[in-house]
Protein backbone atom coordinates (compact mmCIF):
# COMPACT_ATOMS: atom_id res chain seq x y z
CA UNK A 1 0.00 0.00 0.00
CA UNK A 2 1.11 3.09 -0.80
CA UNK A 3 0.99 6.83 1.86
CA UNK A 4 0.38 8.97 -1.42
CA UNK A 5 -2.80 10.89 -0.68
CA UNK A 6 -4.93 10.84 -3.81
CA UNK A 7 -5.33 14.92 -4.45
CA UNK A 8 -4.27 16.97 -7.41
CA UNK A 9 -0.79 17.57 -8.01
CA UNK A 10 0.44 14.71 -5.84
CA UNK A 11 2.32 11.87 -7.79
CA UNK A 12 -0.61 8.95 -8.98
CA UNK A 13 0.50 5.79 -7.15
CA UNK A 14 2.27 3.35 -9.84
CA UNK A 15 0.70 -0.08 -10.41
CA UNK A 16 0.92 -2.95 -12.53
CA UNK A 17 -2.17 -5.36 -13.85
CA UNK A 18 -2.74 -7.78 -16.47
CA UNK A 19 -4.60 -6.37 -19.27
CA UNK A 20 -7.79 -8.47 -21.04
CA UNK A 21 -4.93 -9.08 -24.05
CA UNK A 22 -2.40 -10.51 -21.28
CA UNK A 23 -0.51 -7.57 -21.50
CA UNK A 24 1.47 -5.96 -18.50
CA UNK A 25 0.38 -2.88 -17.69
CA UNK A 26 2.03 -0.33 -15.68
CA UNK A 27 1.00 3.27 -15.08
CA UNK A 28 4.52 4.32 -14.96
CA UNK A 29 5.03 2.45 -18.05
CA UNK A 30 3.07 5.87 -19.68
CA UNK A 31 5.23 8.61 -18.14
CA UNK A 32 6.68 11.23 -20.43
CA UNK A 33 4.39 10.36 -23.19
CA UNK A 34 0.77 9.99 -22.67
CA UNK A 35 -1.86 11.67 -20.27
CA UNK A 36 -3.73 8.86 -18.73
CA UNK A 37 -7.71 8.62 -17.91
CA UNK A 38 -7.58 6.61 -14.85
CA UNK A 39 -11.11 4.88 -15.16
CA UNK A 40 -12.33 3.08 -11.85
CA UNK A 41 -15.68 1.02 -13.08
CA UNK A 42 -18.19 0.04 -10.72
CA UNK A 43 -18.33 -3.80 -12.09
CA UNK A 44 -20.32 -4.89 -15.28
CA UNK A 45 -22.27 -7.35 -13.70
CA UNK B 1 -17.68 2.96 -20.74
CA UNK B 2 -20.07 3.77 -23.45
CA UNK B 3 -19.74 7.47 -23.51
CA UNK B 4 -15.87 6.98 -23.31
CA UNK B 5 -16.13 4.29 -26.42
CA UNK B 6 -17.78 6.24 -28.38
CA UNK B 7 -15.51 9.54 -28.12
CA UNK B 8 -12.25 7.24 -27.52
CA UNK B 9 -11.04 8.92 -30.86
CA UNK B 10 -11.33 12.58 -29.65
CA UNK B 11 -8.99 11.05 -25.94
CA UNK B 12 -6.87 9.80 -29.00
CA UNK B 13 -6.40 13.00 -30.55
CA UNK B 14 -5.78 14.87 -27.11
CA UNK B 15 -2.44 12.16 -26.58
CA UNK B 16 -4.00 10.50 -23.67
CA UNK B 17 -4.98 6.62 -23.30
CA UNK B 18 -7.80 5.52 -21.41
CA UNK B 19 -7.11 2.70 -18.63
CA UNK B 20 -10.57 1.23 -17.43
CA UNK B 21 -10.31 -0.78 -14.22
CA UNK B 22 -13.06 -3.11 -12.54
CA UNK B 23 -13.78 -5.34 -10.05
CA UNK B 24 -14.56 -8.78 -12.29
CA UNK B 25 -12.06 -11.72 -12.88
CA UNK B 26 -9.74 -12.04 -15.36
CA UNK B 27 -11.96 -14.01 -17.53
CA UNK B 28 -14.91 -12.10 -17.22
CA UNK B 29 -13.65 -9.10 -17.69
CA UNK B 30 -11.84 -9.99 -21.18
CA UNK B 31 -14.92 -11.91 -22.40
CA UNK B 32 -17.12 -8.52 -21.53
CA UNK B 33 -14.17 -6.14 -22.79
CA UNK B 34 -13.59 -8.63 -26.40
CA UNK B 35 -17.52 -8.56 -26.45
CA UNK B 36 -18.01 -5.05 -26.56
CA UNK B 37 -14.61 -4.43 -28.82
CA UNK B 38 -13.67 -1.72 -26.10
CA UNK B 39 -10.66 -0.13 -28.13
CA UNK B 40 -8.94 0.95 -24.81
CA UNK B 41 -7.07 -0.63 -22.20
CA UNK B 42 -8.67 -2.76 -19.60
CA UNK B 43 -7.51 -3.90 -16.63
CA UNK B 44 -9.30 -6.41 -14.23
CA UNK B 45 -8.70 -5.91 -10.43
CA UNK B 46 -9.97 -9.00 -8.59
CA UNK B 47 -8.27 -8.47 -6.16
CA UNK B 48 -9.02 -4.78 -5.51
CA UNK B 49 -5.61 -3.75 -5.24
CA UNK B 50 -5.23 -0.74 -7.26
CA UNK B 51 -9.11 0.73 -6.97
CA UNK B 52 -7.73 0.07 -3.19
CA UNK B 53 -4.67 2.18 -3.80
CA UNK B 54 -6.62 4.87 -5.07
CA UNK B 55 -9.71 4.74 -2.66
CA UNK B 56 -12.13 3.98 -4.75
CA UNK B 57 -15.37 4.18 -2.19
CA UNK B 58 -17.44 0.86 -1.96
CA UNK B 59 -20.70 1.65 -0.72
CA UNK B 60 -22.05 -1.38 1.06
CA UNK B 61 -25.74 -0.24 0.94
CA UNK B 62 -26.24 1.79 -2.35
CA UNK B 63 -24.85 -1.26 -3.93
CA UNK B 64 -21.90 -1.06 -4.41
CA UNK B 65 -18.68 0.74 -6.04
CA UNK B 66 -18.68 4.23 -6.47
CA UNK B 67 -17.42 5.16 -10.34
CA UNK B 68 -14.39 7.23 -10.01
CA UNK B 69 -12.35 8.95 -12.88
CA UNK B 70 -8.46 10.49 -12.89
CA UNK B 71 -6.10 11.84 -15.14
CA UNK B 72 -2.50 11.37 -14.52
CA UNK B 73 -0.34 13.62 -16.39
CA UNK B 74 2.90 12.81 -18.01
CA UNK B 75 4.95 13.64 -15.72
CA UNK B 76 2.83 11.33 -13.46
CA UNK B 77 1.15 13.56 -11.23
CA UNK B 78 -2.83 13.75 -10.20
CA UNK B 79 -4.29 16.37 -12.43
CA UNK B 80 -7.97 15.81 -11.82
CA UNK B 81 -10.43 13.45 -9.96
CA UNK B 82 -13.77 12.83 -9.69
CA UNK B 83 -15.17 10.14 -7.16
CA UNK B 84 -18.92 9.47 -8.16
CA UNK B 85 -21.39 9.75 -5.22
CA UNK B 86 -23.83 7.27 -6.90
CA UNK B 87 -23.10 4.95 -10.04
CA UNK B 88 -24.54 7.53 -12.54
CA UNK B 89 -21.89 10.48 -11.02
CA UNK B 90 -19.77 9.97 -13.61
CA UNK B 91 -17.64 12.77 -15.06
CA UNK B 92 -18.54 14.37 -18.65
CA UNK B 93 -16.72 13.61 -21.33
CA UNK B 94 -16.10 17.48 -22.26
CA UNK B 95 -14.87 18.12 -18.90
CA UNK B 96 -12.30 15.42 -19.34
CA UNK B 97 -11.32 16.92 -22.60
CA UNK B 98 -11.00 20.51 -20.86
CA UNK B 99 -8.48 19.78 -18.68
CA UNK B 100 -6.80 17.46 -21.19
CA UNK B 101 -6.66 20.54 -23.66
CA UNK B 102 -5.48 22.78 -20.48
CA UNK B 103 -2.61 19.88 -19.67
CA UNK B 104 -1.43 20.13 -23.49
CA UNK B 105 -1.04 23.73 -23.68
CA UNK B 106 1.73 23.55 -20.31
Amino acid sequence: MSDIEIIESNPAPDFELTDSEGRKISLSGYKGNKNIILIFNRGFI
Amino acid sequence: MAQLRQEYQEFVKRGAEIIAIGPENSKTFADWWHEHEMPFIGLPDPEHSVSKLYGQEVKIFKLGRMPAQLIIDKKGRIRYKHYGNSMSDIAENDELFAKLDQLNTE
